[in-house]
């Protein structure tokens, strides 16, 4: 039995009503039941908005079988593949809802360890042009060692990895 | 009962602090399209590395399947997990911690959901843990991770960090003037979102609001943290203002709606979840504004939680009917203010 509130899920929670002498029967779900709100987001879905705007491509993802069809109705990608398989599309989806296609904040530590490093190395050399234009050489010293550590690491990691690729 | 509620009459008006992290499995199919059978497989994979990285007793785990639905509604209303791993229920799981403060829910939308949950504005503390145990399901679990887009999730609006980060807030006097709705459309510019925790459109049952962040890409997890901890604090004065103004200038009328709410809360022989929310919000904002004393106005939010649906049919041991709901309600909050 469906909830009669929400009209999607299944009825979990069963009732009886009795106003002014007439018995009425109410089933709900546990969501609708324990007063949830449904999240607008799912309300008003924002991907709906953006495929009124983007062309649906012909595609497949290779690895779980969703069409790019079928993403578009429900709005759910299917596994970690679909972001490749989707390519140019998906990626102006998320660039329309976000204002952005970078992602800037925390990694995968040990997945990433490289591109941790890289961008460190990236974060202290600005760092380090930064204290040479002030001329806080003492500072710009210390960034210098640091920036060479790092570089010998990433080096030590790309080894290992050749080598692994290698064996 | 709840144990995070407990100590978060520390704040009369910012309740509790969450953190949310989405993260999913790399190639595993996300939990809205798998079969029961690759479902059970993520989640065997998750267990064995929560096993192997907690220690025996930390965390207590609970299969949705396995629940009474009133169980399922109560851990929802307190929310120790989500509606949404309710609605996976057949594929989902979650580990709680003993403190109640984290939990680690499984095959929600998307295969990983990790919650920090505090009471009072503590977002860096609650990020702070919620990273940890991050690091440690990432230390043997093959993340879903791209270069470009961050962490992958099952829908793209969560995309890049993975992160909600939100607060709940009290706000009776702010609800009352109608400075919410200014407060709305000012947050949505910012990329923030605010919205009534219980109840439909935009009404708010109780007086319960949430701010969270609406966008998860391009800003840094701290950030994004930040934003909402100085937009939170902002609030939180400017709701301690309109609760100044309203006793300099329309004492009376408050003092009014308080003491008639009390008379109801000492006296209904019935009464809804909903219009007991909204009565005890309101002597909670009588005793914040010094109307009233007493220990027993000390801890109302964690009445205005008791009395949910779940969590009465859980006290009662039992599956009750609505009337029945109604009453036993009503008895437990007549006893809680005589």
């Amino acid at each position: 039995m469906i909830c009669e509130s929400c009209n999607k899920r299944e009825a979990k929670i069963h009732y009886k009503s009795v106003i002014n002498g007439v018995v009425t029967e109410h089933h709900l779900c546990e969501i609708c039941a324990a007063g949830y709100k449904e999240d607008l987001i799912n309300k008003f879905p924002l991907h709906k908005l953006f495929s009124s705007i983007y062309s649906s491509p012909d595609v497949t993802c290779p690895n779980c079988g969703l069409s790019y069809e079928k993403f578009r109705s429900t709005g759910k990608l299917g596994c970690s593949e679909c972001y490749e398989a989707f390519g140019d599309d998906l990626k102006n989806m998320i660039k329309g809802i976000h204002g952005h296609t970078k992602h800037n904040g925390k990694m995968p530590k040990r997945a990433y360890p490289l591109l941790k490093l890289e961008i460190d190395i990236d974060k202290l050399t600005a760092e380090l042009d930064r204290a040479i234009r002030n001329e806080e050489y003492e500072k710009a010293a210390l960034l210098r060692d640091e920036i060479k550590d790092l570089k010998i690491k990433l080096d030590l990691v790309n080894r290992s990895d050749k080598n692994d690729k290698m064996d | 009962m709840t144990k995070w509620i407990k100590d978060s009459e520390e704040d009369p008006v910012v309740i509790s602090s969450r953190i949310r992290l989405a993260r999913n499995l790399k190639n595993d199919t996300f939990p809205l399209y798998s079969s029961k059978e690759e479902a059970a497989n993520t989640l065997e994979k998750i267990q064995e590395v929560v096993q192997e990285i907690f220690s025996d007793g930390e965390y207590e785990f609970y299969n949705l399947e396995q629940l009474e639905p009133r169980d399922r509604m109560r851990f929802m209303e307190n929310h120790l997990i989500s509606p949404g791993l309710v609605e996976q229920t057949g594929k989902s799981a979650f580990y709680l911690r003993n403190d109640e403060r984290a939990t680690i829910m499984i095959n929600e939308e998307d295969h990983l959901r990790l919650q920090t949950l505090l009471p009072g504005l503590r977002l860096n503390e609650a990020w702070e843990e919620c990273e940890q145990i991050d690091d440690y399901l990432e230390s043997k679990l093959d993340y879903a991770f791209h270069p470009e887009y961050g962490y992958l999730t099952s829908c793209p609006t969560n995309v890049g960090t993975g992160l909600r980060a939100s607060v709940m807030l009290h706000l009776p006097a702010m609800t009352m003037t109608g400075y919410i709705m200014g407060l709305m459309d000012a947050l949505k510019r910012i990329g923030l979102t605010i919205r009534g925790i219980y109840g439909e459109g935009t009404e708010a049952v109780g007086h319960l609001y949430q701010i969270s962040n609406q966008l998860t890409l391009g800003e840094t997890e701290q950030e994004i943290i930040k934003k909402i901890d100085e937009i939170a604090t902002e609030v939180k004065n400017r709701e301690k203002n309109t609760r100044n103004f309203i006793m300099e200038n329309r004492k009376i009328e408050i003092e009014d709606k308080v003491y008639r709410a009390i008379g109801i809360v000492q006296n209904a022989r019935m009464i809804t979840s909903n219009e007991a929310m909204e009565q005890i919000s309101i002597v909670k904002l009588g005793a914040d504004l010094g109307l009233i004393e007493g220990e027993k106005y000390n801890n109302l939010i964690e009445l205005m939680m008791n009395i949910k649906p779940g969590n009465i049919q859980y006290r009662s041991n039992k599956t009750m009917d609505r009337t029945e709901r109604d009453v036993l309600r009503a008895n437990i909050i007549r006893e809680y203010f005589r």
